[in-house]
């Protein structure tokens, strides 16, 4: 079956923020990025990160990496290289860094404000990967990227990744520019796969697990060699039935808050539309790779 | 043959990049390499070349034990935006980087000189990363629907809204030649990947599903791209690679 793109349109003109959508215009109709990035700037913090809930799990107006993360996803996507953002988004991380050269997963300043239930402050690292991958994607060069990748590589070639820190860590393999080292890196993720193709979450709500589309969304990628093409296609079919009959799609990690639920739903409706649009699967559009 | 390995690019170079490679530069035989529409930065004998979109075959004579050569295949209607000049300047052509690129070829040039051979793919993709331009997304469609069995440039160029005149200049820019021999190398690939995947079916049907009007139609083709007959160039695998 396919989906029905007018639906999913309808959806996110209901309940997305202004971000996913002036990023759907972008995506799936070429419209200039300007409209994204003022989008985007709103939530920009004084000290030169990025807050007040970019990322729906952490809902207070302080700087976070989820958030500073977030940000540069979004310049990702856009194809926003060479941006000015990008280096002081960088320069932000650079100032809350750990002497090891991760990011904490959770700043202190959380605690005063909503936030999901597993967002309380901590030190985990594993925020580092896909902040990391971005501005690897980005083409972008600076010392925290150079401490942060020396973190990642360390992770992932001495450690055993499960659960999210393994859907993180293959977002750096995929984007770091070594590419001999990220075939081999990949490998490294095989013996946890299952059947069919997924991982489990430990500890996550019941049955919670990640798809071979969740550790792998990009055709072409290096992570792609740990996924025969019929679990790829078998995994975009099952996306495509998942789009609910408000036209949207949801995501199966705790819904704790209206306002959480409905600004994830918009993300992960456009990021699903994103995915079968890079797979050739929204009918009339042709792959922009 | 040499070892020759393929390694998929990192997610911010996947628009403009097919793959990166090595070859530890080592062929015991002539090595027939095919057009692809692609045209390659490549590391050999330390000299950074870029080797443009071929329209015919190329033959490589048989090397002892080479240094390894190295090098980053961009996309079809990716070349013209990273090097910064019409790709049909370099047609048919392997030219040192430095005449193209007066300045960033010598720097890359000499880090790739300085590098270790097993890090010379990372510093390609690095560099190619940071000047990295956008691909003709028009040339990259046009590319998507000219590769269908019963496509018309004409039609092709009409669905996407530009006159046939238009698509030729901008298929020409960003990757070396016209749409029509675009075509061709699409129509010829798609008869590899049948002839890999499904080798028992007779010639006459992998032409017919790979779009050729007629056996002859293919054996023209190919002989133009390869110089070689189908049988006799669909029969050695090893041919076709690279």
């Amino acid at each position: 079956m396919s989906i029905d793109l007018h639906a999913a349109r309808q959806f996110l003109y209901n309940d997305a923020r202004l971000l996913e959508r002036h990023l759907a215009s972008t995506l799936l109709d070429n419209a200039p990025a300007e409209p994204v990035l003022t989008a985007l700037r709103a939530y920009r913090t004084d000290d030169g990160g990025w807050g007040h809930a970019l990322e729906p799990d952490l809902r207070g107006p302080n700087s976070q990496v989820s958030a500073a993360m977030s940000a540069l996803g979004v310049l990702a996507q856009i194809d926003g290289s060479g941006n000015p953002l990008i280096m002081e988004t960088a320069d932000w991380l650079q100032s809350v860094t750990l002497p090891d050269g991760s990011v904490p997963h959770v700043l202190p300043t959380a605690s005063a404000y909503p936030r999901a239930p597993w967002m309380e402050p901590n030190d985990a690292g594993f925020l580092t990967y896909s902040t990391a991958a971005h501005l690897w994607s980005l083409g972008a060069d600076h010392p925290w990227l150079r401490s942060a990748t020396g973190w990642c590589w360390k992770q992932i070639e001495t450690k055993e990744l499960a659960g999210y820190e393994a859907v993180f860590a293959l977002r750096f393999i995929d984007a770091v520019p070594e590419p001999a080292r990220a075939a081999r890196a990949v490998e490294r993720f095989r013996p946890s796969l299952r059947p069919d193709g997924s991982i489990p979450i430990p500890g996550g709500v019941d049955g919670e697990r990640v798809t071979p589309l969740q550790l792998s969304p990009r055709p072409g990628a290096p992570s792609r060699a740990l996924f025969p093409d019929d679990l790829i296609e078998a995994g975009l079919d099952k996306l495509e039935n998942e789009q609910l009959d408000d036209g949207g799609w949801d995501f199966d990690f705790l819904h704790w808050s209206p306002g959480q639920i409905v600004e994830w739903r918009g993300i992960v409706t456009l990021a699903a539309l994103d995915t079968l649009r890079t797979h050739g699967r929204v009918a009339g559009d042709v792959p922009r790779h | 043959m040499g070892e020759y390995r393929e390694f998929a690019p990192p997610t911010g170079l996947i628009s403009v990049v097919a793959c990166l490679w090595e070859n530890d530069g080592i062929r015991e035989q002539v090595q027939r390499v095919v057009p692809d529409g692609c045209v390659d930065l490549v590391w050999l004998n330390d000299e950074l070349l870029i080797v443009g979109a071929d329209t015919g075959p190329v033959l490589f004579a048989p090397t002892g034990g080479g240094e390894r050569v190295s090098g980053i295949r961009l996309r079809p209607g990716a070349a013209g935006a990273v090097l910064g000049i019409p790709a049909s300047e370099v047609r048919d052509a392997r030219v040192p980087a430095a005449a193209v690129w007066p300045e960033f070829a010598v720097s890359l040039g000499g880090a790739l000189a300085l590098a270790d051979p097993a890090d010379r793919l990372d510093v390609l993709a690095r560099a190619v990363l940071q000047r990295k331009g956008e691909r003709d997304c028009l040339v990259a469609a046009a590319a998507i629907r000219l590769a269908a069995p019963s496509a018309r440039i004409g039609t092709v160029a009409a669905d996407l809204g530009v006159s046939e005149r238009h698509l030729h200049r901008r298929t020409v820019a960003a990757i070396g030649y016209n749409p029509k021999t675009l075509q061709r190398v699409t129509r010829m690939r798609r008869l590899i990947a049948m002839s890999e995947h499904s080798s028992r079916l007779p010639l006459a049907q992998r032409a017919a599903a790979a779009g050729y009007a007629s056996q002859a139609h293919m054996s023209d083709d190919v002989r133009r791209l390869t110089g070689l007959t189908p049988v006799r160039f669909l029969e050695d695998a090893s041919l076709t690679a690279a």
